[in-house]
């Protein structure tokens, strides 16, 4: 079920309805029980999965706390046996990622490898289809393993409320990935329904509609084109959609966010933020402070700080730097292109720390005044370069054809294309091109308004009834307007028009 | 219950309806007007005609319901549609039948071969059913015609599918002008089918396709409402297979004793496959009158319910509906560039014309055949035209243009090479 079709639209209004009408000790189940059917209407089968995630998850926790209360005598067994519990949880959830997820690219990868030594190729027997969000949520099961482990919360004792916390349906299936300590501590309250939380909710929602609809969906049309024919469109198109694609992946990512933070505010939980306006930074570090919030402090805290952080000697951090932006990159998808893309974040981050004293001096010795806003848009703008040349590697269909990307930008010299309408024949007319940079201007606006600490859901909620309707009522239609969602016209499917 | 969430309640439903409201407006903005512009006249008072033609657009190029009444004094509607599958055709009969009925239908059995319940080119079903109004019967009809949800909901609330045509609005979408035509379509192109070769009467199908189930039921309602059906097979240049098929009507009517007018085997109405076809599929503005004259004729002759006219009030009413039409053919016939589609347009009881062709010019047997149809023609000598059209000896043909009730001039043109010169000032 996605978030933009007409299943959910029905099926979110009525969940929350039934949500505040029954009696508040046992909301959890009715929310237990839809989130399992949300996750289902995708695919049944694989709700199993889920279950059996939940429960090596809960039983871990249960244990740990168990043997923590029958070895308080003896605390370095207990936290070896401890350990060997995070091990054997971590290892088993981590099977089923690697089986679903990575298993076909280890195979097809030992497989080349097998034929430049001209051995014989293994061909497994069965194709998995990849369940939907099992990233996700084995990542958000695991951390409430750490989260018991280290002590920072009590296990959960009621099962159903823990399989809640794992499947709640808004951050199912895209995130962002919560903590526990953030949202069992929310499923244990008791919310009551609460006007201002259904009107801000849905207008966080509303602006994820207008990111994922008017815009992500939008410029798909046009990157989807370019970089499915790279060699029919090379240099200046290209680099437009390269540039689109970095616009696209982040409205498509913050918009499906937004809407799972307002769905869940709507029926009275906070969700963790997950996107602060990445394209503002000044660094790449900075970068990662903004974007994908949830799955960056996931790495943090239960990969980097494990591995030693920066505890261990400037070198071995950026060892675990690189390691964690890899394995970053092998969490989006089992292919070359993102690990490379992974490791390029990691190489950009560590060559910004490392230039950084370097690049201080010398902007002091020229008198450069680096607060400047200047100065900053400036760093801006190389920071979006350098996190775009990644996204290229992102999207691309090979680390080869990235590279071919890359060099027909910067090669190839046709800078016609922008003047000349050749723009408007990648599946966007010139009307529909002119929409999707008005969209875009929009969310810059947005996104600098927030910069500044302006909010603009204050800023409306304030507002006299008349203006605030006119603004509810004008951003909807817009959305349903111009958004890219059901069958679409399409006037050459029509003839006999004059009929 | 505390006085603000009452205040919350009421101020929710009102803002529901504020929105509602709006959002109406903007789906009906971006909607695609073709179906409006040809049935909401229809929808929108669907009392008062006594005729009813169904079928696809062989119907609507083929029987122009305002030369119905113009000649007949019959009260016509055309609710074919483009590509109607006989399925469609008869949910849309079913569907109208809720909000009136009428004396006769007719209806053109293209089509009564295939076996599915959509066209090939799908999207032609909004044509007619975009300005179906919502109801009970709408919803049973989508659902009998579509397996598909996402269908079922884009012809249930066509804002699912028009909601992106904002990048496509223009001044009719803005202030959409209803035809006058009734539902009906008229073309003045012309296209050579004398080639064409059409089988036996005697040349038939089976009648077990699911055109001809629905075919079954549309006459079944019919009897059942005690409305006289006339089924028709409207002239042109098909398939053989196609044609079979609707020769194998005549099985269904003997079955069902409903008359049948397979008209292209009809030697008493003058179709020439030269000059009266626009495309191998559909009449053209001639052929459609000839063969509304025949149908209306049949209507006057066999149903006496028809003969008495129409009402003093309805009468008022079509009487300044066809004088709007008449402005709006002369305005056609102003626009006309070629003299072959010119001429056709000539082929109406309403004008007179006098006309010069210069001797000397080879003869076009085309325009030969067209010039023999006009019913009203007068030849002039070059003098005359010259005097009303001003001298030109090399002009082809010189057309005088009249009102046969007012008998003012209505239109002068002076053509050459095919082509209308365009006035000179003087």
């Amino acid at each position: 079920m996605l978030f933009n079709s007409i299943h959910f639209l029905i099926f979110f209004p009525v969940i929350t309805v039934v949500y505040f009408l029954i009696p508040a000790k046992k909301r959890y189940i009715w929310l237990l029980l839809a989130s399992y059917y949300f996750y289902m209407c995708w695919n049944a089968k694989y709700a199993l999965l889920l279950f059996f995630s939940t429960c090596v998850t809960y039983l871990s926790g249960w244990l740990m706390e168990y043997v923590q209360r029958r070895l308080a005598a003896h605390p370095v067994r207990a936290v070896k046996y401890k350990k060997w519990c995070v091990a054997g949880c971590f290892s088993l959830n981590l099977s089923i990622l690697f089986l679903f997820k990575y298993f076909d690219f280890v195979v097809r990868n030992i497989n080349v490898a097998l034929e430049k030594c001209n051995l014989t190729l293994i061909t497994p027997d069965f194709d998995v289809i990849l369940p939907v969000g099992i990233s996700f949520y084995i990542f958000q099961a695991l951390s409430y393993t750490m989260d018991v482990y280290r002590e920072e919360i009590k296990a959960e004792k009621n099962f159903l409320r823990y399989a809640l916390f794992v499947s709640f349906f808004p951050q199912l299936v895209a995130g962002p990935i919560e903590r526990s300590k953030n949202l069992l501590s929310q499923l244990r309250e008791e919310h009551v329904f609460n006007f201002e939380n259904m009107r801000a909710g849905l207008l966080i929602m509303l602006w994820g509609y207008f990111q994922k609809l008017v815009l992500a969906d939008r410029i798909a049309i046009v990157v989807n084109q370019i970089y499915g024919h790279p060699r029919a469109y090379p240099g200046g198109y290209l680099l437009a959609a390269s540039v689109l694609f970095a616009i696209q992946i982040y409205c498509d990512f913050s918009g499906y966010s937004m809407i799972a933070i307002g769905a869940a505010k709507v029926m009275g939980f906070r969700l963790m933020e997950n996107f602060n306006c990445p394209y503002l930074a000044r660094s790449v570090s900075g970068f990662w402070k903004r974007w994908h919030i949830s799955l960056t402090s996931w790495f943090r805290d239960y990969l980097y700080i494990p591995l030693g952080g920066n505890r261990k000697g400037t070198l071995r951090k950026y060892i675990n730097m690189m390691i964690v932006f890899m394995v970053s990159g092998l969490w989006h998808g089992a292919a070359w292109t993102y690990i490379v893309w992974g490791l390029l974040n990691g190489l950009f981050q560590v060559a910004g720390i490392v230039t950084r004293k370097f690049r201080d001096r010398i902007y002091a010795k020229i008198g450069l005044h680096t607060a400047s806003i200047g100065h900053c848009c400036l760093r801006t703008i190389v920071t979006f370069i350098f996190i775009d040349i990644t996204w290229i590697f992102f999207r691309a269909k090979s680390v080869g054809q990235a590279c071919y990307i890359i060099k027909s930008i910067l090669t190839v010299r046709n800078e016609r294309i922008f003047f000349d309408g050749s723009l408007y024949t990648l599946g966007l007319n010139q009307k529909q091109f002119w929409m999707m940079l008005l969209a875009i201007g929009i969310l810059f606006v947005g996104d600098i308004l927030k910069e500044c600490k302006v909010s603009v859901l204050e800023v409306i909620i304030s507002q006299d009834l008349w203006c605030r309707w006119l603004v509810y009522i004008c951003s909807a239609i817009f959305i349903l307007v111009f958004g890219i969602w059901g069958a679409g016209y399409d006037a050459q499917a029509f003839v006999y028009f004059q009929f | 219950m505390k006085r603000q969430t009452v205040r919350n309640i009421i101020s929710s439903i009102c803002f529901i309806i504020v929105f509602v409201f709006a959002f109406s407006k903007v789906s009906v903005l971006l909607e695609r007007k073709n179906s409006r512009i040809g049935y909401s006249e229809f929808w929108e008072e669907p009392e008062g005609y006594d005729v009813w033609l169904l079928g696809t657009s062989h119907m609507r190029q083929g029987v122009q319901a305002v030369e119905l009444y113009g000649e007949y004094k019959i009260a016509s509607y055309c609710l074919a549609s483009t590509s109607n599958p006989i399925p469609q055709t008869y949910w849309t009969f079913v569907n109208a039948l809720q909000y009136a009925e009428p004396k006769v239908v007719v209806m053109d059995c293209f089509h009564v071969v295939k076996d599915g319940k959509t066209p090939e080119k799908e999207m032609n079903m909004h044509n007619g059913m975009d300005s179906i109004p919502f109801s009970l019967t709408k919803v049973q009809m989508v659902n009998d015609l579509f397996e598909e949800r996402e269908k079922r909901i884009e012809h249930l609330f066509d804002f699912y599918i028009y909601h992106n045509r904002w990048d496509q609005l223009g001044a009719n979408d803005l202030s959409p002008k209803k035809s006058l035509l009734k539902g009906g379509v008229i073309i003045s192109k012309i296209q050579d089918m004398s080639a064409y070769s059409v089988v036996d009467e005697t040349d038939m199908c089976g009648t077990d396709s699911l055109g001809y189930e629905y075919l079954r039921r549309i006459i079944e309602k019919c009897q059942e409402k005690k409305i006289p059906l006339v089924l028709t097979a409207i002239p042109c240049c098909v398939g053989d297979e196609e044609q079979r098929g609707m020769n194998a009507v005549a099985k269904v009517a003997e079955e069902y004793h409903v008359p049948f007018l397979n008209m292209i085997y009809r030697k008493e109405l003058p179709i020439d496959f030269q000059v009266d076809f626009h495309d191998e599929g559909h009449l053209n503005w001639a052929g459609g009158q000839k063969s509304t004259r025949y149908i209306g004729k049949y209507l006057i002759e066999n149903f006496p319910s028809l003969r008495d006219g129409v009402s003093k009030e309805t009468a008022r009413d079509w009487d300044a509906h066809y004088l709007a039409y008449k402005k709006q053919k002369i305005q056609w016939l102003k626009g006309e560039s070629r003299i072959d589609r010119f001429l056709l347009r000539l082929y109406d009881d309403d004008f007179s014309c006098d006309l010069y062709q210069r001797e000397e010019k080879e003869q076009d047997i085309v325009l030969e055949k067209l010039l023999a149809q006009i019913p009203d023609l007068h030849r002039m000598t070059y003098e005359e035209a010259a005097s009303v059209a001003g001298a030109n000896p090399e002009m082809d043909f010189a057309v005088v243009v009249r009102d046969k009730e007012s008998e003012k001039i209505v239109d002068t043109a002076v053509f050459k090479d095919g082509k209308r010169e365009k006035k000179k000032r003087r």
